[in-house]
């Protein structure tokens, strides 16, 4: 019998048990579906939050060192801390693509602060006007800004930390580099949207304040490191700040660190996809006992079918033309399963992204995937079914 | 054609070992029409099984046109009852979730046919049995002798070199019974199609041109019938 004659008689006997060939297709359709809304998510998500958390739209990952005196007063003077001959020591690294100060215009800072006796970073928007409608006390105006004025709104829960309440931290001093600021407002701290999110704020000051008291002497006591492509940020930074260890200028005077949201990307970005295999693994562990749903059918299939085997085997039918249909069914059905589910899984992934405002991502591998684990499930798990209908005694059958 | 010499089959079941076959010496010419009769349990479908290359676990020699096939690979096999022989069930033996023509066609897709080829040849069989009308109905839709003869058109539509037929009328009312037979009896004198046919049945038997009488697996009677 030739394949094309086989295939489609497989495809008949699919068609004239329409029953047991929607039941046997229900778990690879589902598995399917589950393993590429999973990564159509999961991918869509990733590239969104790597995206969210890198200023860049480019590929190139940027680094902040920072420098942290040991004697903080360091910092309100005037000394230079990152010198034009540390740049270009970084500059001659392995790896890095350009060292620059870091530039002026930015509207937001993350800077330690001493809650409890410890230091946690917080976020800080220089702003030059604000909508936080604060619970406690008043938000920033106009005039804070047009004066200078030293004063921050903070969050509640930043307020809870430090002074035990909301209340007690109105009008109370909030230190920030050995500088002293009257929290005016306490506006309540925004529900986390999702872990990875990290927009809002913990501190709101005026930006003409800001630019007052710390641009001048932010600007050297940070340098951003363009890493060149092919090079793993880790490793570049961990070259940059032994090498300021040992050569930079400030070397004795404190620590040089890296405070960078870039390498949280990475981290971000690893947690991401080895979240996203886990769940496919998850899946996979679903699409095997899919499989395994498969071949239960198809042994099912082939002990219903033992009269018609035998018919087939008297009328010509050789073993391996009997085995190749029963293949080809499995591998058929899978395979329909497998689209359908693709299918299902995209459409599924749409409609949960629109609803969390997720990207949802289709590329070449999840196609590939759902194509290539439907027919290989087909073939693995048919192979045996279709191995017993073949090996049957013909004799017996037909008695 | 058939040659059996000295062909002995035993089944064994646990302690005790059955003799199915006894000793059978037969020869079987082209254009014969042989009954071969016996009571139930006796061995004849046993032995038409092996002349119609279905079981061949047995001892002695069974040549077919001068060939022993008993070390052939599954595939000769295959081809040989493909190509050489048709078979024609008590029970009908009809793929049931398939039309008449999809049947009666299978034996042509086995054969190297592609799907277009084999219209003419299915309906001139169905033709030929007097059911080409049946042709896009299902088994179940049949009459009992009208499945069987779409099992016979199924049988007749590679042009085997002989048919074998077991029990064909077992499951059929005299009336129906009889024209089977006479169909089989056209098709052996007009188209000189070799027939084995096994019937408990004696009305049968003069439908045939040779008798064939087995007990206990031993060939009791071989007796030319003249028609
Ligand atoms: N596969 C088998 N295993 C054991 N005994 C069998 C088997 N097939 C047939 N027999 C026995 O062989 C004998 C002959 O069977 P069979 O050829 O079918 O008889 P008939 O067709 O003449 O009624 C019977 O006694 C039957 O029980
Ligand atoms: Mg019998």
């Amino acid at each position: 019998m030739k394949f094309y004659v086989t295939w489609r008689t497989s495809l008949r006997a699919i068609m004239k048990n329409r029953k047991r060939s929607i039941l046997t297709m229900i778990g690879i359709v589902i598995g399917i579906a589950s393993v590429i809304t999973i990564m159509a998510l999961g991918r869509g998500f990733q590239k969104q939050t790597i995206k969210s958390l890198t200023a860049t739209d480019s590929d190139e990952v940027s680094v902040t060192v920072d420098f942290t005196p040991d004697d903080s007063n360091l910092l309100t003077s005037n000394a230079v801390i990152f010198q034009e001959t540390d740049l270009q020591q970084i500059e001659t690294i392995e790896g890095v693509k350009s060292a620059e100060y870091v530039k002026e215009d930015i509207d937001s800072a993350y800077k330690d602060v001493l809650i409890r006796g410890k230091k946690e970073s917080k976020q800080i928007d220089f702003v030059s006007s604000t909508n936080k409608n604060p619970t406690i006390g008043r938000d920033l105006t106009q005039e804070d800004q047009d004066i200078h004025n030293k004063v921050v709104i903070i969050d509640s829960d930043t307020a809870k930390n430090l002074f035990g309440s909301s209340k007690n931290a109105l009008n109370r001093a909030f230190e920030l580099d050995g500088q002293l600021f009257t929290i005016v407002g306490i506006y309540p701290a925004a529900k986390l949207a999702s872990i990875f999110s990290l927009s809002e704020s913990n501190v709101y000051m005026p930006r003409t304040t800001y630019e007052d008291y710390f641009k001048e002497k932010q600007a050297t006591s940070s340098v951003t490191v363009t890493i060149e492509n092919g090079y793993t940020p880790n490793k570049v930074t961990s070259k940059v700040v032994k090498r300021l260890q040992s050569k930079g200028t400030m070397r004795n005077a404190g620590k040089y660190q890296v405070l960078d949201l870039s390498l949280l990307t990475d981290g971000v970005g690893r947690i991401l996809s080895t979240l996203t295999y886990f769940i496919s693994a998850i899946a996979g562990i679903s699409l095997f006992i899919a499989g395994v749903g498969v071949m239960n059918m198809m042994y099912i299939s082939v002990s219903e079918r033992t009269h018609e085997i035998g018919i087939r085997r008297a009328m010509g039918a050789t073993e391996r033309s009997i085995k190749l249909q029963f293949l080809l069914e499995g591998v058929t059905l899978t395979l329909i399963g497998g689209v359908i589910g693709y299918i299902l899984g995209i459409a599924l992934a749409s409609l949960v992204g629109h609803f969390l405002k997720i990207p949802i991502s289709v590329d070449f591998f999840t196609i590939a995937l759902a194509g290539g684990v439907s027919t290989a499930i087909g073939l693995i798990f048919s192979v045996m079914p279709a191995s017993s209908a073949a090996k049957k005694d013909l004799i017996d059958i037909l008695r | 054609m058939n040659t059996l010499q000295n062909v002995n089959k035993y089944y064994k079941t646990d302690e005790e070992s059955l003799h199915v076959l006894n000793n059978i010496d037969l020869q079987i010419e082209k254009g014969e029409f042989v009954a071969v009769m016996g009571p139930s349990g006796s061995g004849k479908s046993t032995l038409i099984n092996l002349i119609g290359f279905i079981d061949r676990k047995f001892e002695g020699t069974y040549l077919f046109e001068g060939e022993s096939l008993i070390n052939s690979s599954d595939d000769k096999l295959s081809k040989i009852r493909n190509q050489s022989v048709g078979f024609v069930f008590q029970n009908f033996s009809l793929i049931e979730n398939n039309t008449v023509y999809e049947n009666v066609e299978l034996p042509l897709l086995y054969n190297g046919f592609g799907f277009g080829k084999t219209r003419k040849k299915v309906l001139s069989v169905l033709e030929k049995v007097g059911i080409r009308d049946k042709a896009k109905k299902h088994p179940k839709q049949l009459s009992g002798g009208q499945q069987q003869r779409v099992a016979i058109a199924r049988a007749l539509v590679n042009s085997p070199k002989f048919i074998i037929a077991d029990e064909p009328t077992g499951a059929l009312d005299t009336g129906t019974s009889t024209e089977i037979m006479e169909l089989f009896q056209e098709l052996n004198r007009t188209e000189g199609v070799t027939i084995i046919l096994v019937t408990h049945n004696p009305e049968m038997i003069q439908y045939c041109s040779r008798l064939i009488s087995i007990r206990d697996g031993q060939i009791i009677e071989d007796k030319e019938l003249n028609t």
